[in-house]
């Protein structure tokens, strides 16, 4: 069950990225077969967050605690513990404008307006804090892999 | 429908400035963040259900920040961006202080 979590909700979030990513080139050049598919993987996106965020806390809730015990062990602990608060609350931000996203493309009429800039910079915003998020996390796992090597070595 | 953008738009950086006005009150006050996981659980849940809660509740008001599509993403582009800075150095702050 640990590893499942652990697997998850990474896979999850990078899931969301790529929809973000499908989303962003099809604002690219909006026109009709384009903005439903836009908008069918805009209503994607904001799911796979939810579940990311779920499968994620779940795993701080109740597996977190014997990793960073190991963590502390080694030099890497401010580290890895800069990474944890930054995913715990950087993330708050990346769930937001996945919720917003389909917002952004069912609420433009593109007849009266465009939708692009608006759901180009939601979508690339989601890619880019993303990247952050699964950054911070391989960082926290090599800061585990450090306390452990400690542990181990000792 | 189109005034839903802008209404969502202006709670996006309204539930960002929150989360980052809380992170920033945790982060300056010693013991605080200790105090809150145990009153309200983990920071992942109850920061995230108050974010949530702030941005669909002022969404639905007719609440508006900005005049067009690009005034509106460079509202809640510059609040997202700016408010990923701050947690970074916040975040790191929290954590050398231990």
């Amino acid at each position: 069950m640990r590893e499942t979590f652990l697997f998850v909700h990474p896979t999850l979030g990078v899931l969301g990225i790529l929809g973000a990513l499908w989303v962003f080139v099809e604002a690219l050049n909006v026109d009709e077969t384009r903005l439903r598919r836009m908008r069918i993987v805009s209503l994607i996106v904001p799911g796979l967050f939810l579940l990311t965020w779920v499968s994620g806390g779940l795993w701080d809730s109740f597996f977190y605690e014997a990793d960073r015990t190991v963590m502390e062990s080694g030099p890497w602990a401010v580290v890895g513990d800069t990474a944890m608060e930054l995913k715990e609350h950087l993330f708050v931000i990346v769930l937001l404008l996945a919720l917003y996203l389909p917002i952004l493309t069912f609420g433009f009429n593109p007849q009266r307006a465009t939708p692009r800039a608006p759901t180009m910079t939601a979508s690339a915003l989601i890619v880019l804090l993303g990247l952050v998020m699964e950054g911070a996390g391989a960082t926290l796992a090599s800061s585990v892999h450090v306390g452990m090597a400690i542990i181990i070595g000792s | 429908m189109e005034r839903y953008p802008y209404s969502f738009g202006a709670s996006f950086a309204v539930a960002v400035l929150v989360t980052v006005g809380l992170y920033a009150i945790k982060a300056l006050i010693p013991g605080l963040e200790e105090w809150a996981e145990e009153s309200f659980g983990h920071a992942w849940l109850y920061m995230g259900v108050i974010a949530v809660a702030v941005f669909v509740i002022l969404g639905m008001t007719p609440i508006r920040f900005a005049s067009d599509g690009r005034r509106l993403a460079v509202q809640f582009g510059g609040v997202a961006i700016v408010g990923a800075i701050v947690i970074v150095a916040l975040a790191a702050i929290l954590a050398a202080s231990g």
